[in-house]
């Protein structure tokens, strides 16, 4: 399981002592690059399957567990994890991851993200 | 303590914690402008992890605490001898990065010197003298007791 939940909860906890500036783009910008290469390496395994990459990042133990819906032009991903609900920097990761990933299989979104008790509702709408 | 640290294929679930290390250090470094900040910031998240994980944990010896990072994936122990000083032998750090051109473990040695700490409530501090990434064939660590 690597412990990389612990890694980034102690991770966040430091940094938000020791940095003015808010750390919410630091956690946003390791979750895009880490999105990016998870796309290049696993494109051939999951394609453009949004969930396939999410349940790598399930199995390393950084979210509890997903779900992903399409509707319409817009798709929502809810994360169903205490720890991403209740962190602003575990959110910022996980949204930039969703970025990463969806970049590297060529789709654009914006991406919002939603606390809905111990939820996240990631809703990543097509940009025009 | 000594480190001896091989590269190795990763596996995907793997790859996510060996990214989020490597883009965080990246990313400390874009946002403090030095890497010798970046390092001593890496260190010092890694050793406070390593204090959460002795206490959460309650190791009460190197050995066992050891076998709780082999257990988690964060690497393989081929040799460990405890005593003044303690040598580790490794393989397959979570925080290998093959090709890079970043200096390693810098959150692996803080996890190793916070567990030291929490363990002999004395001050550690871990000193990275050789990794793959620089043209060694292993990652070579000294855990040191700091004398205050």
């Amino acid at each position: 399981m690597y412990l990389v939940k612990e890694f980034v909860g102690v991770s966040a906890a430091y940094l938000d002592e020791v940095m003015r500036e808010s750390t919410d783009s630091v956690f946003y910008r390791v979750g895009e690059k880490t999105g990016t290469s998870l796309a290049r390496t696993q494109q051939r395994e999951c394609g453009k399957d949004l969930g396939c990459y999410l349940s790598v990042l399930k199995k390393s133990g950084l979210i509890d567990d997903f779900e992903v819906k399409t509707e319409n032009e817009r798709t929502l991903v809810t994360v169903k994890d205490r720890d991403v609900a209740s962190s602003a920097d575990m959110r910022s990761l996980v949204r930039g991851f969703l970025a990463g990933i969806t970049h590297g299989i060529g789709k654009a979104y914006e991406i919002s993200a939603k606390m809905e008790g111990d939820k996240c509702v990631f809703t990543l709408t097509t940009k025009k | 303590m000594r480190f001896y640290i091989d590269n190795k294929k990763m596996k995907p679930d793997e790859l996510i914690a060996n990214e989020i290390m490597k883009n965080l250090k990246e990313a400390l470094e874009e946002v403090t402008g030095s890497k010798g900040a970046a390092k001593a910031i890496a260190n010092k998240i890694g050793k406070n992890l390593g204090v959460m994980l002795a206490e959460k944990n309650k190791f009460r010896t190197m050995k066992e605490a050891i076998s709780f990072l082999e257990k988690n994936g964060l690497m393989t122990v081929n040799n460990l001898k405890t005593g003044e000083e303690i040598e580790v032998v490794a393989k397959n750090t979570v925080e290998s990065v093959p090709g890079s051109d970043l200096p390693l473990c810098w959150f692996i040695g803080g996890i190793l010197s916070g567990i030291a700490e929490k363990l002999e409530s004395e001050t550690y501090l871990a000193r990275e003298l050789k990794c793959p990434e620089v043209g060694e064939s292993a990652c070579r660590f000294i855990i040191e007791r700091i004398r205050i």
